[in-house]
């Protein structure tokens, strides 16, 4: 509910963050960035300055602990040409930084006048609009008498605040679930106060920011996970906040086998998510392969994400399906992008998977599978992973087959399965049947949202022109839960046992 | 004979600028040896910045090298003298 007090915002144009702030920070006010060793504050800070110069905003960078040279070098090395803007008169350095040559000794009370002035100068030979001072803890190490520091900080963010410029203070916390800031965050006018985490979970690292009060305006709460990416900085994903908007459709589309689209109800719906699940072996590369194969053939781009196989493994199956992914890949109708799992964390994979659906700009999307991701992080991070890559695609209505690895080879249900079931919209599931000492396998699409779908459950065979699906299995249950018997052999049993009890 | 340059940063007429300002000017009245000048950052911050100042009042010894500096009003003579080594 806007009204006029509501105090009015910046947009940072920090990837995700103007998003979750729902504009960005409180404009003209100080706003406290608290974080942990290592969770990127002075990189947001300094983030905030470079996105502000490149929209034509200048900005004072103020640094209490690492040297202006310091910070220079390594934002240069993330390709932001700091030394350029200085020369351009759009940043400034005000190097606060523990001096190297000379000794220092403390004699009697003092204040922080000076390098309150020299923030005011800077400020205004700019003509500053944003200003970031990094970090204030670090002005403890600098002089021997606490008391003194923190009065004098707390002096000081009030000068920074009568600027009315918009401002950035970081600070140092200890706990990632602990206090807000280590010396007391009342000190530092706290009116507004952001997070950063770099949590370790199960071996794994995960950052997140949480906008944890913004006075008198609105933000999306909790955390919300971001990474850090070369040339771009921070990149906030915005999952909490992404809403139920796509719109759906009707128009249908093949799966890549006319047998499947027959027990769809004529295909998938163009914008739905389907999980192929099944054990090792079943065939649901095989499913991919012509669901991205039919899809060239029908006149969509094709993109694959495998996370199982290589270029080379992938090309020679499907030549021996019958299905030239050279021609198609040279022709540009399809791309495959291989990867190692374990190569980046959830984060990176998804902003990476993002960029590359951007560029090519595909109708259809393989990944296979999405099992290899799930083992390689935590059940949040990979819950949060699908949902923002699967909100993603169908956004920009672009049609997804997941594959899933079901751990038991006769059956049950794999985690991947019971974290995003309810995300999808069609599940064919894929099982092993054991007939007669002889190892067969069956496909059933167990749910198709919108749709009328077959129920049966059909062989499903695999020969060197792709995937077809046979007759239903008849006379046998216990199929998908990995119990395949013939309904026979099971009445024989129950003949078995009823003349065992009736003879007691 | 040796010759020391002092450089003192105060802001405005606070107490602890008026205190370490007496007390310096005095210092450098009594040793010839002793060359004083008082910056005001109020007034004149660039040199401030030019010689990264945070507090007032900061006593310089900037000549000869190598550098000290003395933060606060300078309540004890004998060890201003005695730190600065002047």
């Amino acid at each position: 509910m806007e009204t006029s007090k509501t105090i009015k915002k910046l947009a940072t144009n920090i990837p995700g963050f103007d998003h979750i702030s729902m504009g960005g920070l409180p404009a003209g006010r100080t706003t406290l960035i608290s974080g942990s060793a290592g969770s990127a504050k002075t990189m947001f800070a300094a983030q905030f300055i470079i996105e502000g110069i490149q929209k034509g905003e200048h900005g004072v960078f103020v640094t209490f602990e690492e040297s202006a040279q310091d910070i220079r070098n390594n934002l240069e090395s993330l390709n932001w040409p700091v030394a350029k803007y200085e020369e351009e008169g759009k940043w400034i350095f005000v190097d606060a930084s523990p001096g190297t040559t000379h000794q220092q000794m403390e004699m009697g009370d003092y204040d922080f006048n000076a390098i309150q002035a020299r923030i005011k100068l800077a400020a205004k030979r700019i003509n500053a609009s944003r200003i970031s001072l990094d970090s204030m803890g670090a002005v403890f190490n600098q002089f021997d008498n606490p008391n003194i520091v923190r009065r004098e900080l707390f002096s000081l963010s009030r000068a920074v605040k009568s600027l009315g410029i918009t401002a950035i203070l970081t600070t140092e916390r200890q706990d990632e679930y602990g206090a807000v800031g280590r010396f007391g965050v009342e000190e530092f006018v706290a009116d507004n106060v952001i997070i950063l985490r770099n949590i370790l979970h199960q071996e794994k690292r995960r950052r997140t920011i949480e906008i944890l009060k913004y006075r008198g305006t609105n933000h999306h709460k909790g955390e919300h996970p971001f990474t850090i990416i070369h040339d771009k900085g921070i990149v906030v994903i915005p999952l909490s906040s992404l809403e139920l908007k796509q719109k759906s459709t009707d128009k249908r589309v093949t799966s890549g086998s006319k047998d499947l689209d027959n027990m769809c109800g004529g295909g998938f719906f163009r914008d739905s998510i389907i999980l192929a699940s099944g054990p090792t072996g079943t065939g649901k590369t095989l499913m991919a392969t012509e669901f991205l194969a039919g899809g060239v053939e029908a006149g969509d781009k094709s993109l694959v994400f495998a996370f199982e196989e290589s270029h080379e493994q992938l090309f020679r199956n499907a030549r021996g399906w019958g299905i030239d992914f050279d021609r198609m890949e040279q022709d540009g109708k399809l791309k495959v992008v291989c990867m190692y799992p374990e190569s980046a964390g959830l984060e990176d994979h998804l902003l990476n998977m993002k960029n590359v659906i951007e560029e090519f700009k595909p109708k259809r999307i393989a990944v296979d599978s999405l099992s290899a991701l799930e083992r390689v992080s935590s059940i949040k991070g990979f819950r949060e992973f699908v949902i923002a890559l699967t909100s993603f695609i169908k956004e920009k209505q672009i049609m997804g087959l997941f594959t899933a690895t079901a751990p038991a080879l006769m059956g049950g249900a794999s985690i991947t399965e019971a974290h995003i079931s309810t995300i999808t919209d069609s599940i064919i599931l894929l099982r092993y049947v054991e007939i007669n000492g002889e190892m067969r396998r069956g496909l059933t699409v167990l749910k198709m949202r919108g749709s009328k779908h077959e129920k049966n459950i059909r062989e499903f065979i695999i020969d060197n022109t792709g995937m077809h699906l046979g007759k239903p299995f008849s006379g046998m249950s216990g199929i998908i839960a990995g119990n395949a018997l013939h309904s026979d052999y099971k009445d024989s049993l129950n003949d078995i046992d009823e003349q065992m009890s009736s003879s007691l | 004979m040796d010759s020391y340059i002092l450089k003192l940063f105060i802001s405005g007429t606070s107490m602890r600028s008026r205190k370490a300002r007496e007390y310096a000017e005095k210092l450098a009245e009594k040793r010839d040896d002793i060359t004083l000048k008082v910056i005001d950052v109020l007034e004149n911050p660039d040199p401030a910045e030019d010689y990264k100042v945070m507090a007032t009042p900061t006593l310089i010894r900037t000549s000869p090298l190598p550098e000290r500096r003395i933060i606060g009003d300078l309540k004890n003579a004998d060890k201003v003298i005695e730190f600065l080594d002047i």
